[in-house]
């Protein structure tokens, strides 16, 4: 009798487990389910505001209407989606079950590699002494150097930004999610390695540099901005 | 679909809530019973055999804890086994041996070993069971009689006793050992209710003379004959058992370099009794259906864990490392708060419940063996340190013995 009804613990033991772990994936699903929908709602607002943005820098070049304007609209935004993406990457991090927010960064890449269109566009028409700093970083399982050069390329870049604040659209894009543009664009101008950070589509940057350091080239190029085409990106 | 490293967590975390399910359904089915013991039905003449080499700090107090036992004394005989002892253990026995008359001693003029000397014991003894008793072990009063009860089931091999530490309260290692001793003896319980108790310790377990004979004694060539001698009963279809309720103390050791010592021998004997009875996995009842895959996964998985975690571990380091020499170049801040990751993945989660219920059933567990009246915040955080930092090394003993195992060399 005794071992009869102690046998049953293999089976009974294996469904309560199971119940239990497959209870928890579910709540995991649920839960990355709710992050990824928060973020999806900032990028529904992100994607029409690309639009928006895009539509009324088309409207104001036909118009020949003030560049100030379409600038001010674009470092704005690319603000706010800088924003996100640093929330996306805290989210990123702490996902394990789902694909939902590499989905979510795929389109966020998309986003933002329109933006950085239109900020070289926007560049052409309107000399401005803005600064656009595209910064390329691999996404997925970077080896462990190239993940603390990428942790530090992020930190001087934000201490950038926070220094310069509205003199600079810093656009974080992910390398290697697929994003068929960007893969035209990496083609076309050579673009092939990570870390790499791109000033204003003239000088690449692959080594680490101080702010100081990236101050130095971002200024000394800045009087070209105003009456040169990119260079690489013409 | 999720990567390599979530799949690992994964199943680790599935592995971790089937055996925590198992023990817990386990405990819970039996909890009326686990204290409880067969009334004997007969008393049994026993021999109490104490292999000795070199234990003149100990043997009398082992001695006279014996012959306190509460057994009848024309039942019972007990036989020192001085094994080449080169100090004052034979003297002492001999001088005890006036004061007791049913106590007796074999002297081997050289060391032959644990084994050989319980061999030669058992030969030489007269009880239809034979119990035997570490030399720095000190077995409660009611023990042996409350372990014979078991032999009333003819297909009783071996029963074994619940170890606890004497010298708990020395030192941080003793009082930890004290901890995992308690929940080794209580698992060992659970598992005597699937009839898969794998070892029966050295501090006091009691074997029918019949079937160690049968099954051909203690075998010398292995390093840990307690463990052996259980497998070896298995394998031929007898049964083992625990009773919770028989203490035995025994004296843990109190410095690193003894216990590791100790546990590689354990540990090599774990694989020498999985190697050399390998080829029944899957087979021949419990033994190979069970304990077999049971000793070995478990095994395999500790060391799995260990990897993993080190792996991650120097993964996490080399990063912050490089990351500070990186931020130096770069003049910039080493850490800043904008790093801190306040979102927890599902992985965590269920590492934390997993972690918060093996606490609360060790508590649990060390409140029913009564390892002390009060759990005060110190002793708990002895349980916390146990789970955390004492399981999370051990592994390194496996390596060690594996290495040793690997490379023949069984000395210790």
């Amino acid at each position: 009798m005794k071992m009869l009804s102690n046998k049953h613990v293999f089976w009974e033991a294996l469904i309560i487990a199971m119940v239990i772990f497959w209870t928890g994936i579910f709540l995991g699903v649920l839960f990355e389910s709710s992050r990824a929908n928060k973020i999806e709602e900032l990028y529904f607002q992100a994607e029409t505001d690309i639009f928006d943005i895009q539509l009324e820098g088309e409207l104001l070049s036909m118009f020949e209407s003030s560049c100030e304007q379409a600038l001010k609209e674009n470092i704005d935004y690319a603000d706010r989606i800088y924003l996100e993406a640093r929330k996306l990457g805290k989210y990123d991090a702490a996902t394990r079950i789902t694909e939902d927010i590499v989905r979510l960064h795929k389109r966020y890449d998309l986003l933002r590699v329109m933006l950085w269109k239109n900020m070289i566009q926007l560049q052409q028409k309107c000399p401005s002494k803005t600064n656009v700093i595209v910064y390329l970083y691999q996404y997925d399982n970077p080896s462990t150097n190239k993940q603390a050069r990428q942790i530090t390329f992020s930190k001087v870049l934000s201490d950038l930004k926070e220094k310069h604040g509205d003199s600079i659209v810093l656009i974080p894009i992910a390398y290697d999610t697929n994003v068929k543009s960007l893969n035209i664009l990496k083609e076309r101008y050579e673009l092939n390695t990570t870390p790499m950070i791109i000033i204003n589509q003239k000088q690449k940057i692959t080594e680490l540099q101080s702010v100081e350091d990236l101050e130095k080239i971002m200024f000394e190029n800045s009087e070209d901005n105003k009456t040169q085409n990119t260079l690489f990106l013409n | 679909m999720p990567d390599f490293i979530t799949i690992v967590y994964l199943t680790f975390m599935f592995v971790a809530l089937y055996f925590f399910s198992f023990f817990i359904i386990l405990t819970i089915k039996n909890n009326e019973k686990l204290f409880s013991y067969p009334k004997p039905e007969k008393k049994f003449s026993i021999s109490v055999l104490t292999p000795a080499h070199n234990e003149e700090e100990s043997i009398q107090d082992t001695v006279e804890h014996i012959m306190a036992l509460e057994y009848p004394k024309n039942k019972m005989e007990v036989i020192v086994l001085n094994d080449g002892s080169t100090d004052n253990t034979s003297k002492i026995v001999r001088k005890l041996m006036k004061r007791y008359k049913n106590l007796k001693l074999i002297d081997n003029e050289k060391n032959l070993g644990k084994a050989r000397s319980l061999n030669i014991g058992i030969k030489k003894a007269k009880g239809e069971l034979i119990a035997v008793v570490d030399s720095d072990s000190f077995p409660s009063k009611s023990s042996l009689k409350k372990l014979s009860g078991f032999f009333s089931n003819q297909n009783m091999g071996a029963v074994t006793s619940f170890v606890r530490v004497r010298n708990k309260e020395k030192n941080r290692l003793a009082k930890i050992q004290s901890i995992e001793y308690l929940i080794m003896g209580w698992s060992r319980k659970l598992l005597d209710f699937i009839d898969s108790v794998y070892v029966t310790n050295g501090p006091l377990s009691l074997y029918r003379k019949k079937y160690i004979l049968e099954v051909g004694g203690f075998d010398p060539a292995t390093v840990t004959e307690d463990i052996d001698i259980t497998w070896n009963m298995l394998y031929h279809g007898y049964k083992t058992g625990m009773c919770l309720d028989a203490d035995v103390s025994t004296v843990a050791p109190n410095n690193y370099k003894v216990w590791f010592k100790q546990r590689m021998r354990w540990g090599m004997g774990g694989l020498q009794a999985i190697s050399k009875y390998r080829k029944m996995f899957f087979r021949k009842g419990m033994f190979g259906a069970f304990i077999l895959p049971f000793v070995s996964f478990s095994i395999i998985m500790s060391l799995l864990t260990f990897i993993f975690s080190i792996y991650l571990v120097f993964k996490f380091l080399a990063v912050r490392f490089l990351t500070v020499g990186y931020s130096i170049t770069t003049d910039s801040a080493i850490f800043k708060l904008q790093e801190i990751n306040l979102y927890p993945s599902v992985i965590i989660f269920f590492f934390v419940v997993l972690f918060t219920l093996s606490t609360i059933y060790s508590w649990y567990v060390l409140n029913k063996t009564k390892y002390e009246q009060n759990i005060t915040t110190k002793k708990f955080f002895n349980i916390l340190f146990y789970t955390i930092v004492y399981l999370s090394v051990y592994p390194i003993v496996w390596f060690a013995s594996i290495y040793k195992f690997a490379r023949k060399d069984l000395t210790w």
